[in-house]
């Protein structure tokens, strides 16, 4: 094809207009095969990544994500140490499609100890089953009690995992476990974190890039990209890391290093913003919400007490005379009169687990809760459950609504 | 905005389709580009398209006055006027590129002198804020800058003095008007990083209406495929698998892992400047435009003179036209001509940074220049002398290859012993590389740096007619296959994209 020359006056010839106009439809019918090719060639390879990535999942207990962090891998199954994870990465067996609607649910997070971490702790060892024996024990309807443990995770990261497991499992009570060290309370203000959008959640980071506006259109395209796309995905999850590191990763080293008082009070500010959103989230649906006080192993004894503020006080600029009543007393009052949140008090039984401590925490890790711990920590909880009648007001409450569905979707 | 952004394909999205619905208009269309370009350079930062507009408004005034002083045989009048574009050019160029540098220098010879003057803070003190970045080069971050350089200041300056001298020489009538040379100086794919596009080039192509066909548009594709390639697949990970471990702690590694990463800087930085060049050629080309090649097969050299004329080849031949040949050139006798090529490469090595080592970097590749042309001329004495002709080997005859074997390990190791001084930065860190290496050998290197430096060395040897058939078949499947391979190769560079690493080019 070779142009033609303009006329003098700039304007271009007539047959070079006709062949303008023909190149104009050859572009335009073009682009339309071109968009299609493209569409099929970045399919092909995300079709690709999403196999890679349902091969590789399987094997990891977590994985990064991008509203929490990280979260436990959903079906995922280790029969060697026996944890087993349903299609919501809670430790425990699939809700049945068949299950009742009238069974109660009662949903717990927390960290570790709550998901039941440790060397020799088997799935039924965990405080949910210990609790379910209990709670079903002479009893026609069913509870049902799903385990939301994560490993590392913060007391913010548990909200925040509560908020997006609400409508799927539709629980009648949640609880959070709350202890006082830095792990459960402090959180990166900087990091994670997500807004809740025409009932999509989006993340602080991207929502933040957006005009107010546009989030709504803004999270429907999220949504859909997380759902059909590999490397959106993938994209997603590494804007929560730094580099090629987990993040859980990051939480450890980040509690090595000495932090300002302004800095701290941002971390526990943001802490507290997860519990208020939580506090909403359930208000909003009808669900009860306790913060359930579990003081960590050090706290469970005098002289684990003392090793650890001798080691750990200047981290935190602490005063070395502190004890640990002084601490979980504040962080009742705050959650009671500053959030408004109601609170279950479980350090009795902490304290009296560490009277034999050999029996009730793990002997290498000394964290974590031997199955003899569980069943305590289990029976602490079915205390508070029948305290002031709670356990009755909740089944006649599930009575008088049944569920329409046996479970929904999780949230992405 | 980089080529390999989500913001860079919504871009082209809008833009290309606008652009042939007005093809029509002449007029039109060259404002619809220019008002697309000063967009994509804008979004860098608002305040270089003063610069730009600067330089514009400066050369299309001065080439329109160097016109006239000529149609009027006024030699002298012309060449004021090429001094004014040189004067104001260079001196914008000089400002933002190497009043760092002088400073530096500055404060060195004053405290040499024994004196306790802060030149370097008086200097911060006088500048304005916004010219003050706190900028820090990724490829030698030793080399602190104060004052920020605007991208592509490099690129399009020395475009526009073509314009001027082009007209000084006669080779060039002024361009049709503003926004013609407006679009030549700041026309968007080459803006940052080249081509270096000379007037003579691209102003002819506005007069044309603009071309494309099933084979233009193909080949636009294929190479903007190739060129996201190149950069996301090849210069990312190398660098970020193998050089940027090594670099980062010389002391930790071994002399041969050493080795290895200078020969795979190599292979990054020629994947990411030709990645760019190719990703650019291919995006003029969906809009009807032409740009020159900036590559030949630069590592398939015999040696450092035959190197330059396949690397960066729009800069070597614009150094060689407007530097190199007016002092003289190789024409000239020893030592001229010695001086004339150390002078051209020096302002090649230049133009690429402001320091010593890259003084450095153009002295030496001068001087390998200099021995190979004195050796070739003492061959051809003793030739003559014999009373036998001189010829040289014709690529593929056996002569060819066994002056091939022993010229090429010297290339390499010139190219890799400049291409060292570049990554190094400074002369401390050249001293931990190749006097004060670590014990971590070859086995602590990430296997995917190990496949991908494989891989491009592969690619390197690829024989010439695959490539050519390639570019055949590609122009004669369907447009959806080559749109499904660039789908793929976006899909990839998604994946691959690690924060979008920034071209090592843009810093030049």
């Amino acid at each position: 094809m070779n142009p033609s020359p303009p006329q003098s006056d700039g304007a271009p010839a007539e047959d070079a207009v006709a062949a303008l106009d023909a190149r104009r439809r050859f572009v335009f019918g073009r682009i339309v095969w071109l968009w299609l090719g493209l569409f099929l060639g970045f399919a092909a390879v995300d079709a690709v990544v999403a196999r890679v990535d349902a091969a590789d999942s399987g094997g990891e207990m977590e994985l990064g994500h991008p509203l929490l962090g990280w979260t436990n891998t959903a079906g995922h199954g280790d029969d060697e140490l026996d944890r087993h994870h349903d299609r919501f990465g809670l430790r425990g067996e699939d809700i049945p499609d068949d299950a009742d609607p009238r069974e109660l649910r009662i949903l717990g997070l927390g960290d570790s100890r709550i998901y039941g971490a440790g060397e020799g702790v088997a799935q039924a060892d965990v405080w949910n089953h210990a609790l379910e024996d209990l709670l079903n024990a002479g009893r026609r309807r069913p509870v049902r009690v799903l385990n939301g443990g994560v490993m590392g995770y913060s007391v913010a990261q548990s909200c925040r995992r509560a908020v997006t497991l609400l409508d799927a499992v539709e629980p009648d009570l949640v609880f959070v476990a709350v202890s006082t060290s830095a792990q459960a309370l402090l959180e990166d203000p900087d990091l994670g974190g997500f807004v809740e959008v025409d009932g999509r959640f989006v993340s602080r980071a991207l929502a933040s890039r957006w005009d107010p506006r546009l989030l709504p259109a803004v999270a429907l395209t999220d949504d859909l990209l997380s759902r059909y796309s590999a490397i959106y995905s993938r994209h997603k999850n590494r804007e929560v890391m730094q580099g090629t590191m987990p993040p859980i990763f990051l939480r450890w080293r980040y509690f090595d290093r000495v932090k300002d008082r302004d800095y701290l009070l941002r971390c526990l500010d943001a802490t507290w913003a997860s519990i208020r959103d939580l506090k909403a989230a359930c208000e909003a649906r009808g669900i009860e919400l306790r913060m359930a006080v579990i003081p960590t192993s050090e706290m469970a004894t005098p002289d684990r007490w003392q090793k650890w503020v001798q080691e750990n006080a200047a981290i935190w600029q602490l005063p070395s005379d502190v004890v640990p009543q002084q601490s979980l007393n504040a962080l009742k009052r705050t959650l009671r009169r500053d959030l408004g949140v109601e609170v279950w008090d479980l350090s009795g039984d902490v304290f009296e687990m560490g009277r034999n401590f050999d029996s009730n925490f793990i002997w290498d890790d000394v964290h974590h809760w031997t199955p003899r711990g569980h069943e305590r920590i289990a029976a602490g909880l079915m205390r508070e459950l029948l305290a002031d009648g709670l356990l009755k007001r909740l089944n006649d409450r599930r009575t008088a609504a049944p569920r329409e569905r046996a479970f929904g979707t999780l949230a992405r | 905005m980089l080529f390999q952004s989500v913001e860079f394909l919504v871009f082209i999205a809008f833009l290309l389709p606008l652009f042939w619905a007005i093809a029509k208009s002449r007029s039109k269309r060259h404002a619809v580009l220019l008002a697309a370009s000063y967009l994509f350079y804008g979004l860098y930062e608002w305040w270089f398209l003063s610069l730009i507009v600067f330089s514009t408004l400066l050369d299309y005034g001065v080439g329109a006055k160097i016109h006239r002083a000529r149609a009027d045989g006024d030699r002298v009048r012309a060449k004021r006027w090429l001094w004014v574009s040189l004067t104001g050019n260079l001196g914008v160029l000089g400002f933002f590129k190497y009043t760092d540098w002088f400073f530096n220098n500055l404060q060195w010879l004053v405290e040499a002198a024994g004196s306790s003057l802060d030149v370097v803070a008086w200097k911060k003190a006088a500048l304005p804020d916004f010219f003050l970045s706190g900028y820090v080069n990724t490829l030698t971050p030793e080399i602190v800058r104060d004052i920020v350089l605007p991208v592509g200041i490099s690129f399009y300056t020395f475009q526009t003095l073509s314009y001027t001298i082009d007209i000084y020489r006669g080779k060039l009538a002024p361009a049709r008007s503003f926004l013609d040379f407006a679009l030549f100086v700041a026309f968007f794919p080459q803006l940052v990083a080249g081509p270096i596009v000379r007037a003579a080039e691209f102003l002819p192509q506005l007069d044309l209406a603009p071309r494309i066909d099933r084979e233009r548009l193909h080949e636009a594709l294929w190479r903007i495929g190739c060129g996201l390639t190149r950069k996301i697949v090849f210069a990312d990970t190398i660098g970020l698998y193998l050089v940027d471990p090594v670099f980062n702690d010389p002391l930790a590694y071994s002399a041969e892992v050493h080795i290895l990463a200078i020969i795979a800087f190599v292979f990054q930085i020629y994947n990411d400047f030709a990645g760019y060049s190719e990703m650019a050629i291919g995006v003029a080309k969906l809009f009807g435009f032409d740009l020159p090649e900036n590559f030949a097969y630069p590592l398939r050299s015999l040696s450092v003179r035959e190197f330059w004329t396949r690397w960066h080849m729009t800069l070597s031949f614009w150094l060689r036209d407007y530097v190199f040949q007016p002092l003289g050139g190789w024409r000239s006798k020893m030592p001229r001509a010695a001086f004339n090529n150390i002078a051209t490469m020096v302002l090649i090595g230049l133009w690429h940074g402001a320091s010593w080592l890259w003084v450095w970097y153009g002295f030496v590749n001068a001087i390998a220049m200099v021995a190979e042309v004195q050796l070739r001329s003492w061959r051809k004495r003793r030739a003559r002398a014999a009373g036998r002709p001189f010829k040289l080997a014709q690529p593929g005859t056996w002569q060819w290859w066994v002056k091939a074997a022993f010229a090429y390990p010297y290339f390499v190791a010139m190219i890799m012993g400049s291409s060292a001084s570049i990554r190094a930065g400074t002369w401390d860190k050249m001293g931990d590389m190749f006097l004060r290496a670590g014990d971590q050998g070859i086995e602590t290197v990430s296997v995917w740096g190990l496949v991908v430096f494989v891989a491009t060395w592969t690619l390197i040897l690829l024989p010439r007619s695959w490539v050519d058939a390639t570019h055949r078949l590609v122009h004669r499947v369907p447009t959806w296959v080559v749109g499904m391979w660039l789908g793929a190769m976006v899909a990839v560079t998604a994946l691959l994209l690690i924060g979008q690493q920034p071209f090592i080019y843009f810093q030049f």
